[in-house]
């Protein structure tokens, strides 16, 4: 089944003559597209009315969409110009700059200690994925690319942070996450169509479609898993948080990779298993003294 | 509904007797709007009367119950990010990444 999804390849086309489809911004309009449909019918059935009832404005929802767009650019411009090792330090080491950012978004401050762990987390995180991952030809790493790579860490840590800002500034209550998500999305639709109306893409992606009906259902399901990634994004950072949303999406992988290690009973190299006892070593830390400092509260 | 004064609503009740129930939770509401309180963003607050349920806004200090939302939000996140992640990489959609950069596991 698998060996014949990855040999699935397209009609070639004049406008892509590799068969490859010609049009990255295409699939992030489509995303955008079905986002804003799931939005517009739950915050329709859920508040009564599409925008009436929003406590937020439409505006308030502008920064982090033009950060989100400008976040997953810088990220994959800077691809062709990191080496592996530097893309999965760079990928987990976001935690403190999330930190950072809150701070300077909303006046939160930490203490040491928090900032102690997290850089725990993200030394255990790099080690595991360096260790667990294979990387044959590498490229290179140029400076364009290590300011790319920053640009990417700070524009996805402002995306967080600003999400959160407005769930803390118009009530946690009054907004929901079907509301952040339509806000979120038609400000961006309107980056992204311009981008694919200026880069002359249209007549391309018309004529691929026309020669490769099937890809439309290789967009659905990517718009459909985009659309519920999206949903559980705003409603972990509106549940837990922006640093605790950055801890799930940095050790994201390095859980998936022990959980089908335990299950499927694959080894694992020991700087592998050192990283990940870090992390789940810190992890389990800080739940037990949120824990601890809960029954205190519920104490006294 | 249409709002009135509270001296116009007085007048009115002592003429019309039989709409007193209709006045009174009118001047019910007109007083429980002075227990909003406009905070300096502009958004309100209700100052939590005795027998009212405490909103989102302050969650109940319920370990359990939080862990099994936060593991919902985990699960959610892994499921839409590998299915995503396996569509991208393993049919041939590689507008998003150039092939030779993106590995999985």
């Amino acid at each position: 089944m698998q060996e014949l999804i990855m040999t699935t390849t397209f009609e070639p086309t004049p406008g892509a003559p590799d068969g490859r489809f010609p049009s990255a911004a295409f699939c992030v309009f489509s995303n955008r597209f079905l986002a804003i449909i799931v939005a517009v019918i739950a915050v329709r059935v859920r508040r009564g009315a599409v925008f009436a009832n929003n406590v937020a404005p439409l505006v308030a929802f502008a920064p982090c969409a033009l950060s989100n767009t400008m976040s997953s650019w810088s990220q994959y411009a800077s691809l062709r110009y990191v080496s592996f090792p530097v893309q999965t330090v760079f990928k987990s080491s976001k935690i403190i700059p999330v930190m950072m950012m809150g701070k300077l978004l909303k006046g939160t401050s930490y203490p040491l200690g928090k900032y102690v762990e997290a850089f725990f987390i993200t030394v255990g995180v790099a080690v595991f994925s360096i260790a667990s991952k294979s990387s044959d030809a590498d490229t290179s790493t140029e400076i364009i690319g290590l300011l790319f790579m920053c640009m990417y860490v700070f524009f996805d840590c402002f995306t967080s942070q600003w999400q959160d800002k407005v769930y803390a500034t118009y009530g946690r209550a009054n907004v929901d996450p079907y509301q952040m998500m339509l806000g979120v999305n038609s400000t961006a639709i309107l980056m992204t169509s311009a981008g694919l109306i200026v880069s002359g893409d249209i007549p391309k992606i018309i004529e691929f479609f026309h020669s490769n009906p099937t890809v439309l259902q290789y967009n659905v399901i990517t718009a459909i898993t985009s659309a519920s990634g999206q949903l559980f994004i705003y409603t972990t950072i509106k549940e837990f948080g922006p640093i605790v949303f950055t801890v799930i999406m940095t050790t994201r992988q390095m859980i998936s990779i022990c959980i089908s290690a335990i299950l499927f009973g694959h080894a694992m190299t020991m700087k592998a298993l050192a990283g990940a006892v870090i992390v789940f070593g810190v992890l389990f830390y800080q739940i037990r003294n949120d824990y601890l400092a809960r029954q205190n509260r519920s104490r006294s | 509904m249409n709002r009135r004064s509270p001296a116009a609503a007085a007048a009115e009740h002592s003429s019309k007797k039989n709409n007193a129930t209709t006045m009174s939770s009118e001047i019910d509401k007109l007083e429980m709007q002075s227990l909003m309180i406009d905070t300096k963003d502009g958004s309100t607050t209700t100052i939590p009367s005795g027998n009212a349920t405490p909103t989102s806004d302050a969650p109940p200090a319920d370990f359990l119950s939080q862990a099994l939302r936060f593991l919902f939000c985990f699960t959610g996140l892994q499921i839409s990010y590998l299915t995503w992640g396996y569509v991208v990489s393993h049919v041939s959609l590689d507008y998003f990444f150039h092939r030779d950069n993106f590995r999985t596991p």
